[in-house]
């Protein structure tokens, strides 16, 4: 035990690395495709609903050896932690385009007509008067989806990135102590999954809360 | 109120304008003129193509057929030397729009930002003032619309007359060449409708050009220079408040007006 636990935690520091990284990287890339699928030209929203539609429909681990095995072909030779981030990430813009978009287009059409009449271009009007609007409710999904990172960057194991479950196979492989390993790993998951959440919650509303007499 | 401003030029035009939304004629062949400085009050019972008269102006729906011109400029697009028809890109209606000013009968102010915000949004963002200046100025706006000491708060911390002065306010931060008002006080109970119809009136004394779609019809026979009475999409009778109010022509308007006389019920 005594072993155990510091060589789970040093993997579940890169589990969270990984989690965090290709949450924060895919809510770049999905607020950009979110509001593109908004209010970007026509001609990109196939191509994105295309995009989603492979996400959505191949399973995950699918996907991870695709990255695996698909990119070193391709030319490119990446280490096996940015290879899974990239997996990852992958994945997750898919569904974070799925929380931006409906999240912009539940604000109230009146917020649009007001800004329009003023004479705000779509971006600037998008920039600051929906968004703003819509980023609080993309909260609660988004920290959805960290969990789901979490749990999924598991099947990063299979391409052999020392992530915590890879760490939790190699140890009982070693030591044969099944049910001890298994109870930790899951402890483990669900602390991180709850301590984030936490967070998360947290962040909404300190963040998100409108405040009075705030400058623009 | 002087109603003699006919040699003043025209502001806006609209000619032969046409909406449908889907089988219902909105508006059918509907043409006026208001001057600069002129006030026009549209009146009419609901669902008359009030509100699509006024929201075909500023292309928040666009018209089907017809012409809009303001201030000698075509809105919603342009024709070509060779007489093509070249529809506005959506930053040219930007442009253009930022000549109207308007205010909605739910007041739409940006739910996320303070009163002062509101009105200071447009001239920052979209004139390019320097912040400071376009604060400065909605912080006078919305004294004038008697709010000053409300700067600060939501609109959530308001009341609906409040919301819709600020909306007012942040309409005339732009510094429009003319406000449309689309049933400005009909959510709001009769002494909310009044400290709105107050600041109205005081602008109409600063002869700012306006259109005016409104029930209030006492506020129409004050305010306003030119009458219009719309039914079923058609503008059928236009003239001054008295000739609207005291001798309707067409039968429609005096069915609508009846509906007001004190002996109606």
């Amino acid at each position: 035990m005594g072993e155990i636990l510091p060589r789970l935690l040093r993997a579940l520091a890169t589990t969270i690395q990984i989690s965090v990284l290709a949450l924060l990287l895919g809510t770049v890339f999905g607020l950009l495709l979110g509001i593109a699928r908004v209010i970007g030209p026509r001609l990109f929203y196939p191509v994105i609903d295309g995009y989603i539609f492979v996400v959505r429909s191949t399973p995950f681990a699918l996907q991870v050896y695709a990255a695996f095995f698909l990119l070193p072909r391709a030319g490119i030779d990446l280490p096996l932690f940015v290879v899974g981030v990239l997996a990852l990430l992958f994945n997750s813009v898919g569904y974070q385009i799925e929380i931006v978009r409906p999240a912009l287009e539940s604000v109230d059409k009146e917020q649009r007509e007001a800004a329009d009449s003023l004479g705000m271009t779509r971006w600037l009007a998008m920039w600051l008067v929906i968004l703003p609007q819509a980023a609080r409710r993309m909260v609660p999904p988004l920290t959805n989806e960290l969990a789901n990172l979490v749990k999924a960057s598991s099947v990063l194991s299979v391409i052999a990135v020392y992530e915590l479950t890879r760490a939790g196979h190699a140890i009982i492989a070693s030591s044969y102590k099944f049910a001890e390993v298994l109870i930790l790993v899951a402890a483990l998951y669900f602390v991180t999954i709850q301590l984030l959440s936490w967070g998360a919650a947290y962040l909404e509303r300190r963040i998100f809360t409108y405040r009075s007499g705030q400058p623009i | 109120m002087d109603g003699g401003n006919s040699s003043e030029p025209v502001l806006l035009r609209i000619e032969h304008l046409h909406k449908r939304f889907g089988t219902t004629a909105a508006l059918v062949d509907a043409s006026l003129t208001v001057r600069r400085g002129e006030r026009v009050v549209l009146i009419g019972s609901s669902g008359s193509g009030k509100s699509t008269l006024l929201r075909c102006i500023n292309h928040l729906e666009v018209p089907d057929q017809g012409s809009i011109w303001l201030d000698g400029e075509f809105m919603g697009g342009r024709f070509a030397a060779d007489g093509r028809w070249i529809q506005a890109s959506s930053g040219e209606l930007a442009r253009q729009r930022r000549h109207i000013g308007m205010v909605f009968q739910s007041f739409n102010l940006f739910a996320h930002l303070s009163a002062l915000d509101n009105v200071a949004l447009g001239p920052q963002w979209i004139l390019k003032r320097p912040k400071a200046l376009a604060r400065a100025q909605a912080r006078q706006l919305l004294a004038k619309v008697h709010l000053a000491g409300h700067e600060h708060k939501l609109p959530a911390q308001l009341s609906g007359g409040q919301q819709q002065r600020v909306a007012i306010a942040r309409a005339l931060a732009m510094g429009p060449k003319l406000m449309l008002f689309d049933e400005p006080t009909s959510a709001l109970d009769p002494r909310l409708t009044r400290e709105v119809l107050e600041v109205m009136l005081e602008l109409a004394r600063e002869q700012t050009t306006m259109l005016v779609v409104t029930h209030e019809l006492g506020f129409a026979r004050q305010v306003a220079d030119t009458v219009g009475f719309l039914e079923e999409g058609r503008i059928v009778e236009v003239g001054t408040p008295e000739q609207i109010f005291d001798r309707p022509q067409h039968p429609s308007t005096q069915a609508f007006l009846n509906c007001f006389s004190p002996g109606g019920l």
